[in-house]
């Protein structure tokens, strides 16, 4: 639970919005981190993009975790043809690289800050939708769901208010994996240069430029780094803890689905 | 040096674990010794203590997180609180073996019947590969499974559930064991291998000579197969006696419940009655008599914890009110 | 045990050709006209229809698909327009590199996630910690920083190691070599990490399972228990990682090309993808699907050769 104290000093540091100011290409001083090379405090620009980074995290985590659950539950309980459809589609979104894919899904829907996180939501909610399967499918033999069905609930009431809350634990671990892989994910697609557009800061476009001037400001690239690296190191640490807590045991596996 | 006349003994047993929610006392001293060649039984509900105690008795309790103590623990003669290593795994599937609940769990998957039990065949008897092989099949067609030269090539998954539990009795005499702990063999069988099992280990028992430890939930099993019987409750032995003594007339409350949820083939059909609340949580602490909240005959002295009295000639049962209870 | 591989190579096949399918499908939904994008800003109409004339696009999506699957049948992979030569070539040039890359990170890979996932035999020992430390350590870095950090210091500041550039084993193994170890490195600890994880994960839950105890208790030193019992199933997971692992390397190299200047496959697929080259997206996904399937399959065939349960569910 101490973990969750590290999440936290990144959900603070929100606000110091847009992130352009004058200034030179220069290192540290009245500028805590720097300025990059068009001029721009970068303290602001981390912790700015710190913010989006978060936001998509979370706005993944929730988003695919609505489809993934729900596609989830319900191929579990109903198998016949749906199932089979939903998890063929799944298998073959999640064998495909996901960092080509969400590139490929961001080259079709077109630049803009949105278009990440579409692109997280669609590579990630077969994560969900398998493990709440397998779920799902573990727990609609069980006597409380088969009570449920002797006493006459339609299947959508099942589904709702019997399975919906017995799967909860792992929709949460889950929901923390996904989080952090999503951050990673984004910051790759920045890196790359498809991800969230400029002039909105991204940790990963940062350090796209960063790199570019290794030479000349080599510790330019260093924060950025340093704040993805414990945002996803918050993110994955607060899965593990929430995993124990809830002895569930979701495929660790998931983490490596990453941007990469 | 004289065989000494009892195969295990116990005394003052306690096991606890550390969980997430505070220590679990498990078992909560526990006494008792099993003599060469009887059967008895360890009855209780889910959480009892039962499952730990035979564990115990093999030291296959996990290392982390659990503490062990007792006064006495000694199996064939050998201290298991002082005993190395080497001299654990000599016993463990020699001397004393042990069989488990869920068979098709207990095999290895991966590997042929017949390399499982060649494996325990070899640990504990000097053997070449040939003689070995054949012991094997001996084995296996001892414990009834057909046509043993073809079978022992296959794999676990290939054979009906009692067979499995009928190979798993095969590996634990491979090293001609005097002690066999059977820890709910049947439980996730029907009732008909149940009954085969059980007449497969009584036979072997004649056989061999050995004593058995059967642990189990189910006291009609305990009628059929035991001579004596030990009721464990919370960690603790609350009744013990012969089969003949306790199913007369059992003394302790609890023991009088299990007997009494027994649905009876000889008896008028009536309602059946089980006994009121839940069992006790181990990680509770308990002051007095565990039982007491589900007894029905509790009393103000059951705040204190009754020690295992003797009652008749063949029977202690720790509760104050025994000679009163039928 | 024939009939098994037999069954998973022909289910395969419709896989493959959903594949296909898809590889054609993407380019098609990129919006633009890749027609346009390919003639650059300055184009006539009068260019641009060439273009789109000497890519086919004028033809129906079905005639064209079906175009596209005769020249593959008969191993023409098409012209990448951007770069004016044969896709084959184009691939015999980039793919070896990506190989090699994926190549070395795997060998990373297994020699530290294999010796330390380990330590899930003890829980809670040194080894196992360390273990987690690892994953989670690795998980954490994005991969890029990783690989910045590493050409920054090592390379720039140290002198130690080149940070760019490409040199095959075949040509000079020593220079290839220098030239491979940051990004295998940068690739594999963090391929390395996921891989850690999961077999830890799935190794403390063997030494769970109850056919573990089973061993123990017929008098098994720990050794002879892990070795005899607990490998083979291990087996499992282990492969199932590989499998995935394949899927995430691919991407992973994508970066790892990005950041240390090499010409692989994954540069490639990207900047056609961005110049909408026709024929190098296609060919350069059905490819990448292509390798998911493979390994896929070779992975439940191998599943079937460790797993006997597998094997013979086919007649129970």
């Amino acid at each position: 639970m101490v973990l969750f104290g590290v999440v936290g000093p990144f959900v603070a540091p929100y606000a110091p919005s847009v992130a352009v100011a004058p200034g030179l290409l220069g290192p540290t001083g009245q500028h805590p981190f720097g300025t990059d090379e068009l001029g721009r405090d970068l303290l602001s620009r981390v912790l700015y993009g710190t913010r989006i980074s978060i936001e998509i995290g979370l706005g993944t985590a929730i988003a695919a975790g609505f489809v993934g659950t729900f596609a989830g539950l319900y191929s579990g309980f109903r198998r016949g043809w749906p199932d089979g459809v939903i998890m063929r589609v799944q298998d073959f979104l999640l064998g495909f690289p996901p960092l080509i894919l969400a590139m490929i899904i961001v080259a079709i829907s077109g630049a803009s800050v949105f278009t990440p996180l579409l692109a997280a939501v669609v590579v990630f909610f077969p994560l969900f939708g398998r493990v709440i399967r397998a779920a799902a499918l573990v727990e609609r033999n069980k006597e409380y769901v088969l009570a449920s069905r002797a006493l006459g609930a339609s299947s959508r009431r099942i589904l709702l208010r019997t399975l919906l809350p017995s799967v909860m634990p792992v929709v949460w671990v889950q929901g923390a994996i996904v989080a952090a892989v999503a951050v990673q994910l984004e910051a790759s697609l920045s890196f790359l240069g498809v991800g969230v557009p400029p002039p909105t800061p991204s940790l990963g476009s940062t350090l796209f430029s960063a790199q570019g001037y290794v030479g000349a400001a080599p510790l330019y690239g260093v924060f950025p780094g340093v704040a993805l690296a414990v945002l996803i190191g918050a993110l994955v640490l607060f899965a593990n803890a929430l995993e124990s807590r809830e002895s569930v045991s979701v495929t660790k596996l998931e983490i490596g689905l990453s941007g990469e | 040096m004289p065989t000494e006349p009892t195969v295990a003994e116990v005394e003052n047993l306690r096991v606890s674990f550390a969980t997430a929610a505070g220590t679990a006392m498990a078992v909560r001293g526990v006494s008792f010794s099993i003599v060469r060649g009887e059967t008895v039984g360890l009855v209780g509900e889910s959480g009892s203590g039962k499952t730990v105690t035979a564990l115990s008795l093999m030291k296959l309790l996990p290392q982390r997180g659990v503490r062990l103590e007792a006064d006495r623990l000694s199996v064939m003669g050998t201290d298991l609180r002082t005993a190395s290593s080497a001299q654990l795994r000599a016993l463990r599937g020699g001397k004393a073996a042990m069989i488990f609940q869920n068979p098709l769990r207990s095999l290895t998957p991966t590997r042929r019947v017949g390399g499982q039990v060649g494996e325990a065949v070899r640990k504990h008897e000097q053997a070449s590969r040939s003689e070995a092989t054949a012991k094997v099949i001996d084995l296996l067609r001892r414990v009834g499974i057909p046509d043993p030269e073809r079978r022992a090539r296959d794999y676990p998954h290939q054979f009906s559930g009692g067979q499995r539990q009928r190979i798993m009795i095969a590996m634990a005499l491979a090293g001609s064991p005097e002690l066999l702990i059977a820890d709910e063999p049947t439980t996730a069988l029907d009732v008909t291998t149940q009954a085969q099992i059980f007449d497969l280990l009584l036979d072997l028992r004649a056989e061999f000579g050995m004593a058995v430890l059967l642990i189990t939930h189910d006291l009609s099993i305990v009628a059929r197969v035991c001579g004596r019987v030990l009721v464990m409750y919370a960690g603790r032995i609350i009744e013990e006696g012969t089969v003949g003594a306790i199913f007369a007339r059992p003394r302790h409350p609890y023991t009088a419940g299990l007997l009494a949820s027994i649905p009876r083939v000889d008896q008028p059909a009536r309602k059946i009655k089980p006994i009121r609340g839940a069992p006790l949580d181990a990680t509770e602490r308990v002051e007095g008599c565990a039982f007491r909240p589900r007894c029905p005959h509790a009393a103000d002295a059951c705040s204190k914890q009754p020690s295992l009295e003797v009652i008749g000639p063949q029977q202690r049962a720790a509760c104050w009110r025994a000679r009163e209870v039928t | 045990m024939i009939w098994y591989v037999v069954k998973r190579v022909l289910s395969a096949i419709p896989t493959l050709l959903v594949g296909a399918v898809v590889s054609f499908g993407v380019f098609h939904l990129l919006p633009g006209d890749p027609a346009a994008v390919i003639g650059g800003q300055g184009a006539t109409p009068a260019q641009i229809a060439a273009i789109r004339h000497n890519l086919g696009l004028d033809q129906g999506i079905v005639t064209q698909f079906v175009h596209w699957l005769s020249r593959l049948a008969h191993l023409d992979l098409g012209i990448s327009y951007v770069s004016q030569t044969s896709v084959t070539t184009l691939l015999a040039q980039r793919l070896p590199v990506t190989l090699e890359l994926i190549g070395t990170s795997v060998v990373i890979v297994l020699v530290t996630a294999v010796p330390l996932s380990l330590g899930a035999v003890r829980p809670g020992s040194l080894l196992d910690r360390a273990a987690m430390a690892w994953s989670i350590l690795w998980l954490s870095i994005p991969v890029f920083w990783l690989g910045l950090l590493l050409s920054l210091f090592v390379s720039v500041e140290w002198g130690l190691l080149p940070a760019s550039g490409y040199v095959s084993f075949l040509h000079s193994p020593i220079q290839a070599l220098r030239h491979t170890v940051l990004p295998s490195i940068t690739l594999g600890f963090y391929l390395s990490a996921i891989v850690t994880q999961y077999l830890r994960q799935a190794l403390l839950g063997i030494m769970e399972e109850e056919y573990i105890r089973a061993a123990r208790a017929k008098g098994l030193s720990e050794r002879e228990v892990l070795l005899r019992h607990a490998a083979r199933p291990a087996m499992i997971p282990f492969l199932t990682v590989l499998g995935i692992l394949v899927g995430t390397a691919v991407g992973g190299t994508v970066l790892i090309e990005a950041v240390f200047n090499l010409s692989g496959f994954g540069q490639l697929l990207v900047s056609a993808v961005i110049a909408r080259d026709y024929f190098v997206v296609q060919d350069g996904i059905l490819i990448v699907v292509a390798a998911v399937i493979v390994t896929n399959l070779l992975v439940d065939v191998l599943y079937a050769v460790i797993d006997p349960r597998i094997r013979y569910a086919e007649h129970g």
